[in-house]
């Protein structure tokens, strides 16, 4: 059992991807050995997409190698793929089948028995009514939650999601989050995902890692990846001056407005009692300082140097 | 390879099982093959071609229908390859254990069942309506034998088998172009430009006996000449193995052109 446990699942080293001139992809490393839920972020063309495609074999590489269970993807596409379960950002069915039938096809392209766990897999997914209905029929929520069962088919050690809650309502988010842990650490599954949520990836995730221009950046846990120096929160009566004060002040990294009488400061030189006096001295009525952790958002701007409309 | 082979076959008749044209394209075929016969039969009752013979009348109709049946092998070629890529049903695909090479030949394997069901069905509706109003007797001038029944009999038939073997090979063909192109329309329009090239090409003698068009045509043509008793324009056995052999190289040297680039085809979108 220790030896599954440590053995790799996906192994992907020194990948690299050029679309003519255009380098996608430059030295990506990636090892994932123990169940869990790993997240994969970064900006809109980074090269996640690019990554996971190469990774299902429908891309291939300029250089590197990726291997999933110890097999060679490119060199044993149809062995390596026994092993991974894959949800990509548009799934696609076939629309005159219902639900059942396109898992059913699913299911015998990878040479299972005709009805093989597809109830269950439904089930799971909150779609064991509407299973029957055409996909044509189907709300754009109801086939992300097919192309989870779709992943789940064949009960594969790798699992890749594309941003699986996209398009959910809260109550699929909400499954989707309970399901990610479940299958990662009561069913021993590898997960990766990417997500353009911060505080669904913080929530599900182990460890995450960042990409950015095709390289990944970093990597770890949230508390691995944040500083030291906490984040500085303010509720005071006039914003905007307290804005035109600390920012004439160094050591302010950064300073967004959260709310009407908030302000979010990011500052590895001055704590929060520095700041406070700063306000109080030039008139400004304070009504609430919060020191706090970096949260992943934070990290993320930081670290791939974009703002929130980048995304 | 067998295995992988039988995979994708037992999905893709499960997938046909659920679309309407398994069931409409082949009333419509039928269809059309008994209008193609009643136009046939009436142009011979009013002595506009031909004689009323059961074996000129289906060969007549059969090489009238043969054009179509190399369009619907067009088309469902063009659907069953390019439609996937259309649709991104290729990637639940190709991120299952079955090998890109058995995913296309399986493919190919469909569409040409499916064009040789069709062809079967109007073989036999045209065959059958014709034995039924002209009879499949032996050509007789005067009291001179010119061909039998039976033999002629077994020249239709080969002649049918010949033409399957053609349609085949127009489906590999076609599968070249759907390979590359990501949807069906521009599949279709491609394979038909190159279709119009080689009919081009058909006026030049040194050209005619490589070309798909003539592989698919030319055994009904013998047929219409030796049911109506005119010199034939090749010796059976001649236009048995270069038909065989042209459209044997067609599928051969096609699979491989397809194959190699569906194996080579990165899905970027």
């Amino acid at each position: 059992m220790a030896d599954a446990i440590e053995k790799e699942i996906l192994g992907v080293a020194g990948l690299g991807k050029r679309f003519g001139r255009v380098e996608a992809l430059r030295g990506i490393d990636i090892s994932l050995s123990r169940p869990g839920v790993y997240g994969f972020l970064g900006p809109n063309g980074a090269g996640k997409t690019t990554t996971f495609k190469i990774i299902a074999g429908l891309l291939r590489p300029t250089s590197g190698s990726v291997s999933i269970c110890g097999i060679d993807v490119h060199e044993n596409t149809r062995e390596a793929m026994r092993n991974i379960g894959i949800l990509f950002d548009a799934p696609a069915y076939y629309p005159y089948l219902s639900g059942r039938d396109n898992l059913e096809v699913f299911a015998r392209w990878s040479g299972r028995k005709a009805g093989d766990g597809i109830g269950e897999l439904l089930e799971k997914v909150g779609l064991a009514k509407a299973g029957t209905k055409k996909v044509g029929e189907y709300s754009w929520g109801m086939k992300r939650r097919l192309g989870i069962a779709a992943a789940l088919l064949g009960d594969p050690p790798l699992i890749i999601m594309d941003e699986p809650t996209n398009g959910l309502d809260p109550a699929g988010i909400a499954e989707i989050r309970r399901l990610l842990p479940e299958l990662a650490y009561r069913l021993g599954r590898v997960i990766l995902f990417s997500s353009h949520r911060m505080d669904e990836v913080d929530q599900v995730c182990d460890r995450m890692m960042i990409i950015k221009g095709g390289e990944i950046i970093a990597s770890g846990t949230t508390d691995e990846l944040s500083r030291a120096e906490p984040v500085v929160e303010i509720v005071c009566s006039d914003t905007d001056r307290a804005a035109r004060i600390l920012s004439g002040t160094s050591g302010i990294e950064k300073m967004d407005r959260t709310g009407p009488d908030r302000l979010r400061i990011l500052t590895p030189g001055m704590r929060a009692a520095a700041i406070n006096s700063l306000l109080i001295e030039a008139g400004v009525e304070v009504r609430q300082v919060m020191e706090s952790k970096e949260s992943l958002e934070d990290i993320f701007f930081r670290l791939t140097g974009t703002g929130q409309d980048d995304q | 390879m067998i295995n992988d082979l039988k995979k994708v076959l037992s999905a893709e008749l499960f997938k046909a099982r659920g679309r309407k044209s398994t069931y409409i394209v082949p009333a419509i075929t039928v269809a059309g093959s008994i209008i193609i016969f009643f136009a046939v039969s009436y142009a011979v009752r009013r002595d506009w071609i031909g004689l009323a013979s059961g074996f000129y009348i289906s060969s007549v109709s059969m090489g009238w229908i043969v054009n179509i049946m190399a369009f619907l092998a067009v088309i469902t070629t063009c659907f069953e390859i390019s439609g996937e890529f259309a649709m991104g049903t290729v990637k639940p695909a190709w991120t299952r254990p079955v090998s890109r090479r058995s995913w296309y030949f399986g493919k190919l394997l469909a569409c040409s069942a499916a064009i040789t069901v069709l062809f079967l069905l109007s073989f036999i509706a045209v065959a059958a309506l014709a034995g039924m109003k002209f009879g499949f007797n032996d050509l007789m001038e005067k009291e001179y034998l010119v061909h039998s029944s039976a033999g002629m009999w077994g020249r239709l038939l080969a002649v049918a088998l010949l033409t399957i073997w053609s349609l085949w090979a127009t489906v590999a063909a076609t599968s070249v172009f759907a390979v590359f192109f990501n949807r069906p329309g521009s599949a279709m329009a491609t394979v038909m430009a190159v279709s119009f090239a080689l009919t081009l090409l058909a006026m030049f003698p040194v050209a005619r006996p490589v070309l798909l068009t003539t592989c698919l045509t030319q055994p009904f043509e013998q047929m219409t000449s030796m049911s109506k008793g005119l010199p034939l324009p090749l010796e059976w056995g001649t236009l048995i193995w270069r038909t065989a052999a042209c459209a044997g190289v067609w599928i051969v040297v096609t699979l491989f052109a397809g194959s190699t680039a569906l194996v080579k085809k990165e899905i970027t979108f």
